[in-house]
């Protein structure tokens, strides 16, 4: 069976996307890893000084593909396994950063458009971001 | 049904993605997958010196390529995917080249950004033919 990865929906919501199940050999799932990290690291380590919510929930979503993979290897068996989890952890610091500037942003935003926001989910970008933070080192 | 993303491969190749699921479902990957390509875009990143590697850029075309066909969903938002396809693409085609402005990469910094490619990755291990016929 070649590499599948399905998106999780969280419980009750439509639209939420809970994290990644991914499924496959070691090989291809490790080789999806690599690209994850290689992707994922510039837009941590270097992140668009316009954060917002699409660019909050690109690396949210990279970020949640990665943890899910993460989750079905064992650390020794990803010679990046370090490497990943620092990454991730730098996403997970920028997240909350970001969410609490676009907060503000959009808080701004909506004011002067005059409309209220709709509940707490739009902070996490989308995402519900339980799985990265277990994945995380010191989470 | 939740979204699905198969990888085709023939041999060690990946020839593309196989993805199951429905318009609605597939919006959040298009948009998450075209801002990481317009990010990562060498011509419009804000650090030119850390890059993803190549490989890691043509997945991330490919399987946007793959959401992308057969996709009826909104119109503005498929030209935006197709445009940041456009330039990644350029940008494959053409990589072996420093970059416009910038200092070519030290050996060491190449081996740090994923420069150096395995021999006989020509198309980085992924077969771009269904990446051109979804942007032709």
């Amino acid at each position: 069976m070649s590499l599948e990865v399905r998106t999780l929906r969280a419980t009750g919501s439509t639209w939420l996307i809970a994290g990644y199940e991914v499924e496959g050999p070691l090989n291809e799932r490790l080789e999806e890893a690599e690209l994850l990290v290689s992707a994922l690291r510039p837009l941590v380590i270097h992140p668009h000084p316009l954060m917002n919510d699409i660019r909050g929930g690109a690396i949210a979503g990279l970020a949640l593909r990665l943890a899910g993979i993460l989750n079905s290897v064992q650390p020794v068996q990803f010679h990046h396994y370090d490497l990943a989890q620092s990454v991730l952890q730098e996403a997970y610091n920028l997240l909350l950063r970001a969410r609490e500037m676009v907060a503000i942003d959009r808080a701004t935003d909506h004011t002067r458009a005059g409309v209220m926001v709709i509940g707490n989910n739009y902070d996490y970008f989308g995402y519900d971001w339980s799985d990265l933070i277990q994945v995380a080192p010191g989470n | 049904m939740s979204l699905t993303i198969r990888t085709k491969r023939s041999g060690k190749l990946v020839t593309g993605y196989e993805v199951i699921g429905s318009t609605t479902e597939r919006e959040p990957q298009i948009t998450m997958l075209t801002t990481v390509l317009r990010e990562l875009t060498p011509y419009g990143i804000n650090t030119p010196k850390l890059l993803p590697t190549r490989q890691a850029m043509a997945a991330v075309s490919l399987q946007l390529a793959a959401l992308l066909n057969g996709w009826d969903g909104n119109p503005q938002m498929r030209r935006e995917a197709i445009a940041a396809l456009d330039a990644i693409h350029v940008y494959l085609l053409h990589c072996g080249q420093p970059l416009p402005g910038t200092t070519p990469l030290t050996d060491a910094e190449e081996l740090e950004a994923g420069y150096k490619l395995t021999e006989g990755y020509d198309y980085f291990g992924y077969d771009w033919d269904s990446l051109f016929s979804s942007t032709a």
